[in-house]
């Protein structure tokens, strides 16, 4: 029971990856906004709503955000390090999209509050059926926590 | 001690007879009194018989008297009756004469009979003749008639010619009738006849005498002397003035001389007109006493005879046998066989000196004996002396052997061969703390050592070096069975080796225990105290020798140990000889053998014998001391003395004595010996010396092993060394070569010092540094030319008046100088300068060792420094490695993921504007771009091999085997074939992911490389090997060629073309990384065609 206005942020500096995401989530099937920002910082600001962002008709909260951790600026780790301390931010569910495989970056990702982690692969059609997955769990399956303040 | 006194005189001049003469002029004057006793004898029997002569003499004389008075009485008795007879009163003469006549017939007693008338005529008379005579004018006649009583006339001679004496009685006629006297005349030669009854001796007179000294009558010669006056006018002298009885010796008219006895006859007064003497010849009566005096004389002069003869005779058997005996016995003492006994057994002196010279020659065995227990004792110390030299000889080499090599394995050898040496052990064995474990760990042995020993250590607690190691103390056992302290930890083992006593010492390091020596028996030979001893010094030593091997393995150091003394003991017992002499309490000798005289270097025994005892002595008081305890106790035993000899030398001797007292305590002489001891003492000196300095060394050497800096260091020892060699300064100097000047590093003196550590020392002072620098002692043996020298002044001004300067040379080089300042001029002596050079030496070994040390530890920090960087680089490296891979995962594959996705896309979305061919190249875009990711994962996972940390652990080879077969299905391999597993298989030691990574690898290649057209049959097994685990991967594929086999294994290599058998040629390098990353071993067995066997072994798991 997916809710078709959830955004879905991705942060994701490679537009190559960005272009495939897209596909792959329309292939997929999963027609939720998706907003983009190119580096750490941006992602930061976004959902902080400052800047640019600070309309939040043109940049709603997300529902999801999908965090790549090489990235420019500010390193998905920083964004999530910073995430996980805001009040309310923290509860958002951040799943890890990334080429790396390295044990270390898994532990630290989950160690910093990652909802989920996942190593794009290099086929299309594994990102294709991995991120219908992700559309049909964290947007459908998955009880969101509401964001406003107490 | 006693003096060597001689007698004051010479010794005495007996008698040059012999000794038989000796014997008979001894009898001769053991008899002499006897005839002296018998002159004697007979003088008495002389005088006893004059005095029994003078006896009877007088006896006979009473006898006489006696007579005559009873005659006297008779007459008068017989004149009474006479006168009352009728016929008598009447007066008819012829009647009255017939029976006068009558009555002297019947009286031989009388000579006459008769009666006179008052006028004096005869009236009648028994004799006719006397008829006509007158005898008015007599004595008897006139007494009678006037004193009208009995009356006694004088001797007379009668009528008849007879001598006599006239009795007469008055007669009272009848009335009317005229009175007359009646008269009887005693014939004296009664007296004869008495004499003759009497049995008097020959030649004996008895005498009547008047007072005149007429002879009235004599026996025996009476005619030729009756009517003389005699002429022995002393008798007559005698009589006439005793009145009485009486005797007296004189000599006779005959020309004899007699003894005469007298007593007075009662005459006609009544008052011994008359006297009676009986004369005794002497001759006669001495007659027999004489006789008695000869035979005497003669029976003495038989038996002085025969006593000479049986002296002469005796004299042999008595005496001069065992004179012999006792001689022949003396000269064989005096020769030396004091088991030679006179074998005398008899009484008498002789038998008494016998038994004295016996008891003597046992006195003098007895001594001889001591002497030789004491001569055996002697040599037992000296060969003990001996022992204990060659110890330390032995020690001595050992430690300058082990101080001049500074290589560990021959310091341990030595060490260990050393220990058995001096312990005479069976087994020696050195363990020692292992730097990197910190256990002990035995390093070297000599002797049989247990396998148990080789491998393990020995841990501090109840065994043997354990103890040891624990209390830091020796340990000795006689019986390590027996021994409850040692039977737990490696008793058995010690058992097996057949250890019975056992020893081991600490090697002690500056702060531990870093070591123990251990040294055994394998039978029943214990240790002893001097084993410990020697054992301990020798650990000491040790315990720098191996620490300075440790320290300085690099170095070759070369200690130059001063200890040369060649000590060398010859045997000092040859023969002690023994002096022995008699002295006298003041102090001279009276005897000495010649080994006295000669010991104290006299040419003979008179000149030793002139000396004064007492100067022998080195101090005066020492006799005297000597003397008091002699006195005291009455013998001394065993004091030693300083003797001076004749040349002034001293000698130590070895004195025992004891005083020779008569019965009433005084002393008379003192005998004793004296034996030489000077060697021995002069070899108990050396030895004491000797082991003095090897302490002092051994102070030393502690000293220095417990310093920490060389300034420590020197300064320990400088302290030591001012105090034994008594110098008042001391002090050490080090060159700086670098720097070019020489600088003290330390000093030591009683007072402050200008010269303080720091300052610096003119070499001018030091001599010749060339000399220096070959060892030579530069001495100044005064100061005071030098005090130009701003320096001089200093040390003169602290007292120093000469010093010497000793070089100390380390490895050839002369890296400084020790000086030793004395506050005397002149020479330093020998110890001294011994004792200098040797802590000269050790402290150039020390100080050159403490550089080398610092150096070292010098070199040790730079190499630290230089890992520490290394370290740092390396962990740079392999961050860099890491953020490479990092970026080799993530931004070399974002591309190739792009490469594929869009050409995925073109095929997907765009298909239908795309003609065949330009499908086909988006294809060969993602084959291209999928390989490159395989190869980009292959680098990544050989990476992470390399460097990753593998943890090794128990892994079994069926979960692995599991996990590898999944990856394999969850990958793109289409033919799968065949697969066999042989089971069950083992765990091994591994780490699981890296297992798996490496049987994915094995599996995907047996599968890979099939025969073309063959469906793949893969098996895997495992077996046993040991403690180790093989498992095999056997294909039946292609096989690889053998010149191919070890090629395999490298990264990249490849023997067929990707379009063959696609593979990045990096999974057997994966294979071997991963095993050799678990510590195990890969191969392979493979022919062409022939299929390939492929094997990794890992270390097993043992199961419990």
């Amino acid at each position: 029971v997916s809710e078709a206005t959830a955004t879905i942020l991705l942060v994701e500096d490679d537009p190559n990856d960005v272009l495939l995401v897209q596909r792959a989530f329309r292939r997929a099937q999963v027609a939720n906004p998706i907003q983009v920002v190119g580096d750490g910082e941006a992602a930061i600001e976004y959902m902080a709503g400052h800047g640019p962002y600070a309309n939040r008709e043109d940049h709603p909260l997300p529902a999801l955000v999908l965090l790549d951790l090489k990235l420019p600026r500010r390193s998905g780790f920083e964004v999530l390090d910073w995430l996980r301390r805001q009040p309310r931010l923290r509860r958002l569910p951040v799943v890890v999209l990334t080429s790396s495989a390295l044990a270390t970056d898994i532990r630290r990702a989950y160690e910093l509050g990652a909802s989920s982690y996942l190593v794009k692969p290099l086929e299309f059609e594994a990102l294709q059926d991995m991120l219908g997955a992700v559309g049909a769990y964290w947007l459908g399956l998955n009880q969101r926590a509401d964001l406003a303040d107490d | 001690m006693s003096r060597f006194t001689a007698p004051e005189t010479g010794p005495k001049r007996f008698l040059s007879l012999s000794t038989h003469a000796r014997l008979l002029l001894l009898v001769l004057v053991a008899i002499l009194p006897a005839p002296a006793v018998m002159l004697h004898t007979a003088t008495e029997q002389r005088h006893l018989t004059t005095e029994a002569v003078k006896a009877d003499a007088l006896r006979l004389a009473r006898v006489a008297r006696d007579g005559h008075e009873q005659v006297i009485e008779a007459g008068r008795q017989l004149l009474t009756t006479l006168a009352r007879l009728p016929e008598v009163r009447t007066g008819a003469p012829a009647e009255c004469g017939r029976l006068l006549a009558r009555l002297l017939s019947d009286q031989p007693t009388y000579a006459n009979l008769g009666i006179a008338a008052l006028d004096g005529t005869i009236a009648c008379s028994a004799h006719p003749l006397a008829a006509r005579m007158e005898v008015s004018s007599r004595s008897w006649f006139r007494r009678a008639q006037h004193a009208q009583t009995f009356a006694v006339g004088d001797y007379e001679t009668d009528i008849t010619g007879k001598r006599a004496f006239v009795l007469a009685h008055p007669i009272v006629g009848p009335i009317g009738a005229p009175p007359a006297i009646a008269f009887a005349a005693v014939d004296l030669t009664r007296f004869n006849r008495l004499a003759a009854v009497a049995g008097l001796p020959p030649g004996s007179t008895v005498t009547v005498i008047d007072r005149q000294g007429r002879v009235l009558s004599r026996f025996p010669d009476h005619v030729r002397s009756v009517g003389h006056r005699l002429p022995e006018t002393r008798i007559i002298r005698t009589i006439q003035s005793r009145h009485g009885e009486g005797a007296v010796e004189a000599v006779g008219h005959d020309g004899r001389r007699r003894l005469y006895a007298f007593a007075p006859l009662r005459g006609g007064s009544g008052d011994g007109a008359a006297y009676v003497h009986v004369g005794i010849p002497t001759e006669v009566a001495f007659a027999e006493s004489d006789a008695l005096f000869r035979r005497n004389l003669v029976l003495l002069g038989c038996a002085g005879l025969l006593a000479l003869v049986a002296v002469w005779m005796s004299g042999d058997l008595l005496i001069r046998r065992p004179t012999r005996l006792l001689l022949d016995a003396t000269r064989r003492l005096a020769a030396g066989e004091l088991a030679t006994r006179t074998g005398l057994t008899g009484g008498g002196e002789i038998g008494e000196l016998g038994r004295s010279i016996d008891l003597m020659a046992q006195s003098l065995e007895r001594r001889d004996a001591e002497l030789r227990a004491l001569a055996d004792e002697q040599v037992r110390l000296y060969e003990e002396a001996e022992i204990r030299s060659r110890e330390s000889k032995v020690l001595a080499d050992l430690v300058r052997d082990i101080n001049t090599s500074l290589d560990l394995d021959t310091v341990l050898e030595r060490v260990t061969e050393g220990a058995r040496e001096l312990c005479k052990s069976d087994l020696a064995r050195i363990a020692l703390r292992d730097p990197d474990t910190g256990t002990m760990r035995v390093r070297c042995w000599v002797g049989a050592l247990a396998e148990a020993w080789r491998g393990g250590g020995v841990a501090t607690g109840e065994g043997l070096g354990g103890r040891v190691m624990r209390t830091g103390q020796p340990w000795r056992t006689a019986d390590c069975h027996a021994d409850p302290g040692t039977a737990r930890e490696g008793a058995e083992v010690l058992l097996d080796e057949g250890v019975v006593a056992a020893m081991a010492v600490p090697i002690r390091g500056p702060e531990r225990i870093e070591g123990v020596l251990f040294v055994a028996n394998q039978a029943a030979r214990p240790f002893s105290d001097r084993n410990e001893d020697i054992l301990v010094q020798l650990a000491d030593h040790a315990a720098i020798a191996i620490r300075n091997a440790q320290v300085f393995r690099q170095e070759q150091a070369v200690r130059q140990q001063a200890e040369s003394s060649e000590l060398r003991y010859r045997s000092l017992y040859d023969g002690v000889p023994v002096g022995l002499y008699r002295s006298t309490p003041d102090g001279r000798l009276l005897d000495a053998n010649p080994a006295l005289w000669q010991m104290l270097g006299y040419p003979d025994r008179e000149s030793l014998l002139a000396a004064d005892a007492v100067e022998f002595h080195e101090h005066p008081e020492d006799r005297r001391a000597w003397q008091a305890r002699i006195e005291r106790e009455g013998q001394v035993r065993d004091v030693e003395v300083r003797i001076q000899r004749r040349d002034g030398q001293l000698m130590w001797m070895r004195n025992s004595a004891r005083a020779v007292r008569e019965a009433s305590g005084r002393t008379l002489y003192y005998e004793g010996v004296y034996q030489d001891v000077t060697e021995r003492k002069r070899a108990e000196e050396m030895v004491w010396r000797y082991t003095e300095r090897l302490r002092v060394q051994l102070q030393i050497d502690r000293a220095i092993l417990a310093a920490r800096s060389p300034a420590e260091v020197a300064q320990a020892a400088l302290r030591r060394l001012r105090q034994l060699a008594t110098s008042v300064r001391a002090s050490l100097t080090l060159f700086d070569l670098e720097a070019n000047q020489a600088t003290q590093l330390a000093v030591d003196l009683a007072s402050t010092t200008a010269l303080g550590v720091g300052t610096y020392l003119p070499l001018e002072m030091a001599g010749d540094t060339a000399e220096l620098r070959r060892g030579r002692i530069h001495v100044v043996e005064d100061i005071r030319p030098l005090l130009h020298l701003r320096r001089a002044q200093d040390l003169h001004a602290e007292g120093v008046r000469s010093y010497m300067v000793v070089p100390l040379v380390a490895s050839g080089e002369l890296i400084g100088f020790l000086d030793v300042g004395s506050d005397r001029t002149g020479p330093f002596a020998p110890d001294q300068i011994e004792l200098a050079r040797e802590v000269a030496d050790h402290l150039a070994v020390a100080l050159q060792q403490a550089r080398l040390q610092e150096q070292i530890q010098r070199h040790a920090a730079e190499l630290e420094q230089r890992v520490a960087e290394r370290t740092r680089a390396l962990e740079e490296t392999n961050l860099a490695m890491e953020s490479f891979a990092y970026s080799v995962s993530h931004d070399l594959r974002a591309p190739l993921r792009a490469m594929h996705g869009f050409a995925d896309a073109l095929l997907e979305d765009h298909a239908a504007r795309l003609d065949a061919e330009g499908q086909e190249y988006a294809r060969r875009i993602i084959a291209a771009a999928r390989r490159l990711d395989t190869l980009i994962q292959d680098l990544l996972a050989y990476s992470r091999l390399s460097h990753g940390a593998v943890q090794i652990g128990p892994v079994d080879l069926e979960s692995a085997l599991g996990a590898a077969i999944a990856q394999l299905e969850a990958g793109p391999l289409e033919d799968r074939g065949e697969l066999v597993v042989e089971r069950p298989l083992p765990a091994a030691l591994a780490h699981r992911s890296t297992l798996a990574q490496v049987l994915v690898n094995l599996l995907s290649n047996a599968f890979k490389f099939a025969r073309p057209g063959a469906r793949p049959e893969v098996r895997v097994r495992a077996e046993g090997r040991g403690a180790r685990v093989r498992l095999w991967v056997e294909d039946r594929g292609i096989g690889i060629a053998r010149e191919h086999h070890d090629r395999i294994f490298g990264v990249f290599e490849r023997l067929h073309g990707v379009e063959t058998y696609p593979g990045t040629g990096i999974g057997l390098a994966i294979v071997r990384k991963g095993v050799e990353r678990m510590g195990g071993t890969v191969g392979v067995l493979s022919e062409v065609g022939a299929g390939s066997q492929f094997w990794i072994e890992l270390a097993g798991v043992e199961t419990t």
